[in-house]
């Protein structure tokens, strides 16, 4: 029977990638964002 | 938006839960005697794409809302279902084409399901780029919800394209009666399902985190903004 694992490997490593690495990249962006928020507010009186 | 940040940790660990589960599944299912262990693709592939579809389904709706309420929180709501669509789109259109290799002999058709969903990418692409493409962010955002509104027609193309038109694409996997001649069925069912559960908690996650950086991304703007207002 044919093995098809490096197809199964490909598809799940990539599900991983673009999920995962879209979701974390999102997550760091936003935390980035809130702490330029925050040095804002804490110039603007 | 303060719903969004009471929910995230709990849909977030919620999905991460489900996932688990849905691939320990994945690892006991028997391999299908026609396809052998490339059955394990369609436990991506099939949630990938009803989550593609039901993302645009999301978006089209915030979009109406937008549109009729002018309500900010649903044009956010639509940026980021944009994003979190084209993912799940990516993956399902990728995936297809992993497991089309060794199952139908080629990486790529122009059939109508694969087509159709090719214009789905495009349009989530189509979507992201207009938004930023217009100086005014109020016009950019009415603009892609019309674009978004006119552009789901391409779903119940997708949707019905296995059945209208002969494609290599097989029948609903999911579907019951006369439409399922190829579905998943017995012992193979459990993980699908499963999964399906865990890819829709995860695309309510990403939405969730998504729209949180889009909403704090305009804050920062709107704050820079007024600053160099009262600077001059």
């Amino acid at each position: 029977m044919t093995d098809y694992t490096p197809y199964v490997a490909a598809v799940y490593g990539l599900a991983l990638l673009v999920y995962g690495g879209y979701t974390l990249r999102w997550h760091a962006s936003y935390k980035k964002l809130e702490r330029q928020l925050a040095s804002q507010s804490q110039e603007s009186p | 938006m303060n719903i969004l940040k009471k929910i995230q940790p709990l849909v977030g660990l919620a999905s991460l839960i489900v996932l688990a589960v849905g691939l320990w599944y994945v690892y006991q299912a028997p391999a299908d005697f026609q396809q052998g262990g490339a059955v394990r693709i369609l436990y991506i592939h099939v949630p990938s794409a009803k989550m593609a579809l039901a993302s645009y389904i999301f978006l089209t709706v915030a979009s109406v809302l937008y549109l009729w309420k002018r309500h900010e929180g649903a044009d956010i709501l639509a940026e980021a279902a944009a994003s979190v669509g084209a993912a799940f789109t990516v993956v399902t259109l990728a995936s297809g084409s992993i497991w089309g290799k060794p199952m139908w002999g080629t990486w790529w058709a122009w059939d109508a399901r694969l087509t159709s969903m090719l214009v789905l990418l495009i349009l989530y692409k189509g979507l992201m780029v207009l938004r930023h493409s217009l100086d005014d962010p109020v016009k950019g955002a009415r603009a892609t919800a019309i674009l978004a509104i006119v552009g789901a027609v391409d779903l119940p193309i997708i949707h019905y394209s296995v059945v209208w038109w002969r494609t290599l694409h097989q029948p609903p996997s999911l579907a019951a009666g006369a439409n399922a001649d190829i579905h998943i069925s017995g012992p193979l069912l459990p993980p699908l399902l499963i999964l399906s559960a865990a890819f829709i908690l995860m695309g309510l996650y990403m939405v969730t985190v998504k729209a949180r950086q889009i909403e704090a991304s305009r804050h920062l703007d709107a704050l820079e903004a007024a600053r160099l207002h009262h600077d001059d």
